[in-house]
């Protein structure tokens, strides 16, 4: 309790304040414009760090951390292009709802579910930690690959009208992500001598081309002479998120947030599994599952609280373990370690009063990316405004900015160029391009832990069923596997019917 | 007309070559640096050769007389910044970090046809530090030095945890247990985090790390050092009294370093400025108290004591691979 | 005087442009062609795992001892594409045989060429950006898009200019990315 009370002092600083509402009004601008992402930001503005304090510089990252896993909401919706790999989610309902007119109850929507889920994960960081951290340590190896298995058989949900298009495009971006290294044997694969292909594909860099860019070529399907026309009209009326729809988003919003924190503490996976595994799970349990695709408030929220409960739950086995979850997080330890602070079980003990202002400071994050947001999406919202002949080039501009500053390499912006041109064919051949996404963000992991999981076990494939949680994981994903058969089954049934009368 | 238009694309053509001979004579010696000098980390931002870089660039006016830039330009491990870096001219205020994964690695294993560069073609100018691995062991075990590891892994494979199998860590694993008789099976993970979790939960029992990565788990009791991969042990609260490879009598060690690099055919000028330079930023204080907090030792090897490091690296790798 | 002496010149040439642009538009917007996405599709992805399984034994080099190695998931993948593609295939197969219709799409011509259009911009803009630089070639990319939208505002031009210059100064000298 005393660590608390210290903790809350140290806290509050009025340099910590500032440092966490620069980095979240950074956060949310990189995360907002296409082409420019969170890691990017992090990267770009970790050396101002350098000269701050282990608090200052935590809330400074923490801020950019969590605006930018919710700015990535804002382009989606306005403008139909992730501004994140976890905003592909957002986007399928957020646009639809934004094209009908109500732009600013998609966007407050994410707001609202994002603080949601960011409080709810910092209030498991701040209380649960110890316990949270002792049940990732159960997991291993063999229960990370059945995470990601689970992950895979989210390709149904998000597959469109044929399944087996899904589950090939699926495989294609479970192919992409072989290219490079082995991260098992470091062999390298199909890299064709060439020394850029050595690291396979950048994740960003895929995300630019397949929705970014591609979105751009789409542009000329609009038939109408694009002069002034701006994308979509608002409808000021329909723009007021009811109690009702409050009622109806609170229970997909409370699982989503605990996919959140689950997926969360399983290194490496990430924000965008925890998107489209909440997203799944809500269109499952809705009441109104054909709302989903059409601008469904239920998927806007299951998907953002979602990948905002991420950021609390990763700084579980930070912390508690050392272990960075993800890239951004993995900066965020180094600047804990400039700051003599090592992170490892016995952090706690010796930096007790630090930790807590940290995980207080989460909260306080959260509530000012409410404040920020709520003044933020009123100017962002001003963005369907401006005539898409000045948006267009400013948005590819940006990506190309965005796409070479990853490397500093002009390959990465032919590489998203081919990836545009690939997912403009997929689309004109009916193909869905999300799955493609899902197997680049869940194919190193999946292959990774499944191989590194026979190794450990010298071959035997007892080793997936070897522990409580492994079977659990295995009922679920046999359970879903079963539903997607009979859902598929029933829809035949039903064009059966249909097609006497 | 068209005689215009020739003569003047002809004079263009003549104008631009002129001007791109004019450039590429690169600056002299004496007057080097003319501008600010940048430094390229070729590995992440956050890192800890990008810490020390940017660290040390803050002290660059001081010694040099103008800014030092401290970026960095990822890809393929740090080879594409290397292959990139051959575009510029000796003599160039551009200068790069290097390591044992570039030249005594990477030309040795798989993928070596895709690079374009050797350490030939850079003049290595100062070690900037040097960072000691370590191997340690799930606590529960017991296992406290060489003896006891020998004891456990007789007849049995050991699974050590690595940061990729072609990582200097896996080399180290390699060399060792080669040189101890036991049987070695390398587990990769995705950094050396996982890999350090995995011998802590059980999963592989051993990891190899650098120190400070070690040190969480070895401070709250979770991991016991066993060896260090050095001559001998270390001077540091955390790792006392862990003997190193060399002290049991041992050969297959070698210590993580980085220097910098300049293009190949700098004037000797230029390069005695550079580590002279450096030189007397690595003894500043702040500098070193922050190479103890990163646990990394000042370890200002010249040329020549880097090009052996980069020949003894090269001979363990290609004698494990 | 020279002003007014050019204002009529461009604007005869910018209608002249228009009646131009907008008659090869006249003579595109009726054609369509016919795609049948999903042989098209099948046929495509059958070929590119057969070209993956013909292509792993020289990109992909493997240890002897392991039974599941490198090679293993790509070529896993490259059979569940195929035997996905040959599952379409077969069903397409059915249709024809019970002479139901096979589903297909219209593409409009124009519209593939406008999309042809701006990838070439795009390209452009891409190879440009090395030998001019990022900024010389944002400013280039922006006015040829503000063309292809057929915008005619000045301002228009002006502001994409700025902008263009604007976000290469804010990477260069407030990000220090080091853009060409």
């Amino acid at each position: 309790m005393n660590l608390f009370i210290e903790g809350f002092q140290q806290l509050f600083q009025i340099s910590n304040f500032i440092a966490m509402n620069i980095g979240l009004l950074l956060g949310m601008i990189f995360g907002a414009i296409p082409g420019l992402t969170v890691i990017l930001c992090i990267v770009l503005f970790l050396p101002f760090t350098y000269s701050m304090g282990a608090i200052e510089s935590f809330m400074f990252l923490l801020g950019m951390y969590c605006a930018g896993s919710y700015g990535g909401s804002i382009s989606a919706i306005l403008i139909k292009t992730p501004g994140t790999p976890h905003a592909t989610a957002t986007m399928l309902d957020g646009y639809p709802l934004s094209q009908r007119g109500q732009t600013h109850k998609a966007l407050n929507m994410a707001l609202m579910a994002s603080t949601f889920g960011g409080i709810f994960s910092a209030v498991v960081l701040l209380f649960l930690a110890p316990q949270v951290s002792h049940f990732a340590q159960k997991m291993g190896t063999p229960e990370y690959f059945l995470v990601c298995a689970f992950g895979l058989t989210i390709i149904a949900g998000v597959s469109g009208k044929t399944l087996t298009n899904g589950i090939i495009a699926g495989a294609l971006g479970l192919f992409i992500a072989t290219i490079g290294l082995d991260p098992m044997t470091s062999n390298t694969r199909f890299i064709f001598n060439n020394i850029n292909l050595y690291s396979g594909f950048d994740l960003v860099i895929c995300l630019i081309g397949l929705f970014a860019l591609s979105e751009v070529l789409n542009r000329s399907k609009r038939s109408e002479k694009i002069g002034k026309v701006s994308l979509h009209k608002e409808d000021p009326q329909a723009n007021r998120i009811t109690p009702g729809e409050y009622r109806k988003v609170a229970r997909p919003a409370f699982i989503s947030s605990l996919i959140g924190v689950i997926i969360g503490i399983i290194p490496g996976t990430g924000a965008s599994m925890a998107s489209f595994v909440s997203y799944d799970r809500a269109k499952r349990m809705s009441k109104t599952p054909e709302e989903f695709g059409k601008g469904s408030l239920e998927g806007i929220a299951a998907t953002e609280t979602a990948n905002n409960a991420v950021t609390g739950a990763t700084l579980i086995p930070l912390l508690t373990l050392g272990i960075p979850g993800d890239a951004c997080v993995a900066i965020m330890l180094g600047a804990l370690m400039i700051n003599g602070l090592t992170p490892g079980p016995k952090l706690f003990v010796d930096h007790g009063v630090t930790m807590y202002a940290i995980m207080l400071g989460l909260i306080f994050v959260n509530l000012f990316m409410l404040l920020q947001g709520k003044f933020m999406t009123r100017i962002f919202a001003k963005i369907i405004k401006i005539p898409i002949a000045v948006l267009t080039p400013v948005i590819v501009i940006f990506c190309f900015a965005g796409a070479y500053s990853v490397k500093t390499s002009m390959f990465d912006i032919h590489v998203a160029l081919v990836f545009a041109v690939l997912a403009y064919l997929l689309n004109k051949l009916q193909f869905p391009v999300i799955p493609v996404l899902l197997g680049l963000v869940l194919g190193p992991i999946t292959e990774e832990n499944f191989r590194r999981a026979l190794i450990l076990s010298d071959g035997s494939w007892s080793i997936f069923a070897s522990s409580p949680i492994s079977l659990g994981l295995l009922a679920i994903i046999f359970l879903s596997l079963f539903v997607i058969v009979r859902g598929k089954i029933q829809e035949n049934k039903k064009d059966k019917q249909h097609v006497p009368t | 007309m068209r005689k215009v238009v020739m003569s003047m694309i002809v004079m263009l053509l003549l104008s631009s070559g002129l001007f791109a001979n004019g450039q590429s004579e690169g600056p002299s010696a004496e007057n080097w640096p003319e501008g600010p000098v940048t430094i390229i980390c070729p590995w992440a931002v956050g890192g800890v050769a990008d810490m020390v870089n940017r660290k040390a660039a803050t002290f660059g006016p001081e010694y040099l007389g103008v800014p030092v830039l401290a970026t960095n330009e990822l890809g393929a491990g740090g080879n594409v910044a290397l292959t990139n870096f051959l575009k510029n001219q000796p003599n160039s205020e551009n200068l790069i970090f290097g390591a044992e994964g570039a030249f005594s690695i990477a030309p040795n294993i798989d993928g070596a046809d895709a690079l374009h560069f050797s350490y030939d073609d850079y003049e290595p100018i100062i070690n900037l530090y040097s960072s000691i691995f370590v191997l340690t062991a799930d606590a529960s075990m017991g296992i406290t030095d060489l003896e006891s590891l020998k004891a456990y892994g007789k007849g049995k494979k050991v699974k050590v945890a690595v940061n990729g199998v072609a990582s200097s860590e896996a080399f180290l694993a390699m060399a060792l247990f080669g040189e101890l008789g036991l049987d070695l099976e390398l587990v990769s993970y995705n950094g050396a985090n996982l890999a350090l979790d995995a011998a802590a939960k059980g999963e592989t029992a051993f990891a190899i790390s650098h120190q400070s990565q070690a040190r969480g788990s070895v401070e709250a009791g979770v991991l016991n050092p066993v060896v260090m991969f050095d001559e001998a042990g270390v001077d540091n609260d955390i790792f006392k009294g862990v003997k190193g490879v060399g002290e049991y009598g041992y050969s297959g060690y070698f210590r993580n370093r980085c220097f910098i690099l300049a293009r190949k055919g700098t004037d000797p000028v230029v390069i005695s400025k550079i580590r002279d330079a450096y030189l007397s930023i690595l003894d500043e204080p702040e500098m070193v108290e922050f190479y103890n907090s990163l646990m990394i030792e000042v370890d200002p090897l010249n040329t020549q004591l880097i090009n052996k490091h980069i020949d003894d690296v090269t001979l363990i790798v290609q004698s494990n691979r | 005087m020279k002003n007014t002496c050019e204002k009529p010149t461009l604007t005869a040439l910018s209608f002249k442009y228009d009646a131009f642009i907008d008659q090869c538009a006249g003579i595109l917007e009726n054609r369509t062609l016919k795609l049948y996405p999903g042989p098209t599709g099948s046929v495509l992805f059958a070929t590119l795992g057969i070209l993956i399984l013909v292509l792993i034994p020289s990109q992909i080099k493997v240890r002897a001892d392991q039974t599941i190695n490198a090679r293993t998931f790509p070529a896993i993948l490259a059979w569940i594409m195929l035997v996905c593609s040959a599952f379409n295939m077969i069903n397409d197969g059915i249709r024809v045989i019970r002479r139901q219709k096979l589903p297909f799409i219209e593409m409009n011509l124009l519209n593939e060429v406008k999309a042809m259009i701006i990838l070439l911009f795009l390209v452009i803009y891409a190879l440009l950006m090395p030998l001019a630089g990022f900024s010389i070639a944002s400013v280039v990319f922006a006015l040829l898009m503000l063309l292809y939208f057929r915008v005619k505002e000045w301002k228009y031009y002006l502001l994409v200019t700025v902008l263009a210059l604007g976000i290469g100064f804010l990477f260069k000298n407030v990000l220090n990315v080091r853009l060409p």
